[in-house]
């Protein structure tokens, strides 16, 4: 294994799945020093009987929860963070559980932020240099989870903020939250959590300890995906890929962000589908143009939490990166009829692809090399992999 | 934003879980009295314990629990519940309730159980090793083969447990457990 001169790798993020995970809540506050936290969710998570099973797994603990705010949209606003906050302040919370996707996580990471500095404005907190200590936050993902909220990012009001602190005290996965979700959203949670697994192992400089994670994390979404997509009777093997959808995110926030997934969330700003299947459907193609034109990035090892070790002892070394290439386009093809195969098929128009390039490359500041998202684009537009180099 | 719509919740109790959970640790509290004096085995155990030993097994927040100890005498006895007054050299504490009974309903073995991290455990270890030891033994005597193999890490062979003195010992430990 390859040691870099000097790598940094940080998580405080305690994660905490299986059978009774749920039951742990109290204890868990208890250890840090909370005792009344306040419950953020969304409408889809109290009908699928979600916040019930939650309510339930507080009984007989002696805690109260001070309120479960219900109403949070697809996205988080500074204005739902001022209705939030306010709530905290009234019933005298002390700790902060979010319960559902990105958007439960990244109101409940703002709110964190304000009410932790006493103030009503995130503005001055695009630098977490000058924040308090944060309060207690514990995230229990719901189907919908899709890697970013184990992260170290909230995003609010489509601004960016960044942090260690920001990460999550505890992750709880247990099996009665992963309710039944439309299996396009399984795929595309999967394609997120891979993409931001495998372009963290894509940089020159590698992180030994975060490639620890992020093998974790592609064998869990890999190996687990299929039967999660099949039967929502599957708990065990959906419990196994939401563990490693959690994982993703604490690797991506160790590592810097890649091409594919940066045109992910370019897209979605521009065309409302999803970041993960837009970042999905990129990442091979991103994967084969760092293999065939930068000669670089595309490490043989990813070769083995894709097919596991016996399988990866029987290709020759010189072949592997090339092989875990070929998988993640077999990996699109084999979910074909539960995402599109290729963008075109999303309705997304040519002239669009040429901006999402330019915002992609804009929002990695240089570093992805010039016109390398362009290409990369035109090619999964259509569909056809790099193989001679030029699109047909 | 009107806040009285998102009302403050306090969680309702399990009565009949905890009233379970305190019938079995009252059983095993007796038939671990009463194997000390009937078993070589669980009296060998507790003699490498030291003088003072008193071990409280209970369920976090508020119970219930099970106090075994020591006496002046050096022998082992039961000692209800309530640790008020007594000096607990060893505290095992489930996180649960719902721990608690994976435990006693033997879905979780106990050694499965602390590797599920459920229990909390102040007080030395080898200690704590001991008592699992000797929970473990009191479950093959006191329980059918089918349910005590789902409890304990291995059933203990006729090598090491004869059925002669499986048998009489379990009669002898209920009698004593539920007399005196």
């Amino acid at each position: 294994m390859h040691i870099p001169d000097y790598f940094e790798f940080y998580n405080k993020t305690k994660i905490n799945s299986g059978k009774g995970a749920l039951e742990n809540i109290p204890y868990e506050l208890e250890s840090m020093n909370a005792v009344k936290p306040l419950v953020i969710t969304d409408k889809k998570s109290v009908k699928n009987g979600m916040v019930k099973a939650f309510i339930k797994s507080f009984y007989n603990s002696g805690v109260t929860i001070g309120a479960v705010y219900d109403e949070v949209p697809g996205y988080a606003s500074t204005a739902l963070l001022q209705n939030l906050s306010k709530l905290f302040r009234d019933r005298g919370c002390d700790s902060i559980i979010a319960i559902g996707g990105d958007s439960a996580a990244s109101a409940a990471k703002g709110l964190n932020i304000l009410v932790s500095n006493k103030t009503d404005s995130l503005l001055m907190f695009e630098d977490m240099t000058k924040s308090a200590p944060l309060k207690p936050f514990i995230f229990i993902p719901s189907s919908e989870a899709r890697g970013t909220e184990t992260s170290n990012e909230a995003v609010i009001d489509s601004r960016i903020y960044k942090s260690d602190d920001l990460f999550p005290d505890l992750v709880l996965i247990d099996k009665r939250m992963l309710k039944w979700t439309e299996k396009s959203n399984t795929a595309s949670s999967a394609m997120l959590a891979l993409t931001q697994a495998i372009e963290a192992c894509t940089f020159s400089e590698s992180n030994p300890v975060n490639d620890a994670f992020a093998y974790a994390s592609i064998e869990l979404v890999y190996e687990n995906l299929s039967k999660a997509l099949k039967c929502h009777c599957n708990k065990k093997e959906k419990s196994g890929f939401m563990n490693g959808v959690a994982i993703s995110g604490i690797v991506y926030s160790n590592a810097p962000e890649g091409l594919a997934r940066a045109i992910g969330f370019e897209m979605e700003k521009m065309t409302g589908h999803p970041a993960g299947l837009c970042a999905g459907l990129v990442l091979p193609y991103s994967l084969d143009y760092k293999f065939r034109f930068e000669k670089t990035g595309v490490r043989g090892e990813l070769l083995l939490p894709l097919v596991g070790i016996e399988n990866y002892c029987a290709i020759h070394e010189s072949e592997r990166a090339e092989k875990s290439v070929e998988l993640l386009y077999l990996l699109i093809d084999n979910l074909e009829g539960v995402i599109p195969g290729r963008i075109k098929d999303m309705n997304i128009p040519m002239y669009m692809i040429k901006k999402i390039a330019e915002a992609a490359e804009k929002r990695g500041g240089g570093k992805f090399g010039k016109g390398a998202a362009l290409k990369i684009l035109e090619h999964a537009y259509e569909g056809i992999p790099f193989k001679g180099g030029k699109l047909k | 934003m009107n806040v009285n719509k998102f009302p403050e919740i306090k969680p309702k109790g399990k009565l009949v879980k905890k009233i379970y959970v305190a019938v079995m640790l009252w059983i095993v509290g007796r038939a671990i009295q009463a194997a000390a004096k009937v078993d070589r085995e669980v009296k060998e155990e507790f003699s490498a314990l030291r003088d003072d030993f008193m071990v409280k097994l209970w369920v976090a927040p508020d119970g219930p629990a099970m106090i075994i100890g020591k006496d002046k005498s050096g022998v082992v006895k039961y000692m209800g519940w309530n640790d008020k007054g007594k000096k607990v050299t060893l505290d095992m504490k489930i996180k649960n309730i719902e721990g608690a009974i994976l435990v006693f309903t033997f879905q979780e073995g106990t050694c499965e159980a602390f590797c599920n991290d459920r229990f909390i455990v102040s007080g030395d270890l080898p200690d704590a090793l001991i008592f699992v030891r000797v929970l473990n033994l009191i479950e093959v005597y006191l329980l059918p083969k089918i349910i005590t193999s789902l409890a304990v890490k291995r059933y203990p062979k006729w090598s090491q447990m004869n059925p002669v003195r499986k048998f009489a010992g379990r009669v002898l430990i209920y009698i004593r457990a539920f007399t005196f």
